[in-house]
């Protein structure tokens, strides 16, 4: 048992429970191969209202499935809905602003229309840098660093990169990145499930902890 | 008669419940999440089953925490959140502790 309690910790350490299955990574693979897949195909498969309706169902199932009796259940907290989709919305804006910026400065003589289908790479990277940031102030692990300043560096890389077609730039990093992270995901839940055997809290042990709550009741 | 407490007020007032290191543990956890299950709990504060249920029982019978049990494909599934109560108490157990130390001097 831990000699200090430190309850912003105590709250970063549930954070990082829920996160350590690989799931999340997982998922962020998935949803970039499949946004990859719309944006080079330009025609949005039909599944992409299912995978929004049932991607966080089979999410938990899975979780049920594999987490849940390894590690145990826990439910964070709600979140400020407002609070959490004004800052999204609030990054959102300050990054494409500050990309416009940049290629104003930059391309003030040469504006083409191909230009923002172009630096689209550097857009997605610095929303995935906002979000890895998010998930450092979450959990206090500073891998989310690295991934989120590997994230921008690959925008900007392939951004200054002569894709022909140029669409498919932001097609490519999104099947790069997708592709690590879906690895990265898959990787660490297989350590997860050797790291973490099925805990088998059986009716039995229940009946001797009712015993011992007897016990203690008694003294 | 004085007990010397009069110095130091807010030890009075300090709830022995929640002060006794397993259950203050157990509120920490709780008081920071939603929800968490018997598992979850055990791994996170290191106490044994028994431990852990013997002190649940006693902060559900304060009425700090509820605890929910069910069946999950024919296995025991226990959910434990902090009840409005429970979590009051907790801030004012801190808020106290704070006056306790705040009255301290060297």
């Amino acid at each position: 048992m831990s000699d200090e309690i430190d309850l912003d910790e105590i709250e970063r350490k549930a954070y990082r429970e829920t996160v350590k299955d690989g799931f999340t990574e997982i998922l962020l693979g998935v949803m970039l191969l499949y946004i990859s897949l719309t944006w080079m195909s330009s025609v949005t498969p039909p599944f992409t209202a299912l995978l929004i309706i049932f991607g966080p169902r089979i999410l938990e199932a899975l979780k049920q499935r594999y987490t849940y009796p390894r590690i145990g259940y826990v439910k964070l907290k709600d979140e400020d809905g407002v609070k959490l989709a004004t800052g999204i919305f609030g990054y959102m804006l300050v990054v494409i602003a500050l990309l416009v910026v940049f290629l104003g400065a930059v391309y003030r003589d040469s504006w083409t229309s191909d230009l923002f289908y172009r630096w689209t790479p550097t857009l997605v990277g610095a929303l995935l840098l906002g979000a890895m940031l998010y998930s450092q102030g979450r959990s206090g692990e500073n891998r989310y660093y690295v991934y989120g300043i590997i994230s921008l560096l690959g925008g900007i890389a392939f951004s200054l990169y002569d894709f022909e077609p140029v669409m498919r730039g932001l097609g490519s990093y999104l099947q790069l990145f997708g592709g690590a992270s879906l690895l990265i995901g898959l990787v660490t839940f297989m350590r997860f499930r050797d790291r973490y055997p099925l805990q088998k809290l059986e009716e039995n042990e229940l009946e001797s902890s009712e015993d011992t709550m007897n016990l203690d009741e008694g003294q | 008669m004085p007990d010397g407490t009069e110095k130091l007020p807010g030890v009075r007032s300090i709830d022995k419940l929640i002060h006794e290191p397993a259950r203050l543990l157990i509120m920490s956890h709780l008081y920071v999440v939603e929800s968490v299950d018997f598992l979850f709990l055990m791994r996170q504060t290191g106490l044994t089953f028994g431990n852990l249920s013997s002190h649940m029982s006693r902060l559900e019978e304060a009425g700090y925490i509820n605890v929910e049990k069910e069946f999950i494909e024919r296995k025991p599934h226990t959910v434990l959140h902090l009840t409005p109560e429970g979590r009051e108490a907790f801030d004012d157990y801190r808020k106290n502790m704070s006056q306790v130390f705040s009255g301290l001097s060297n």
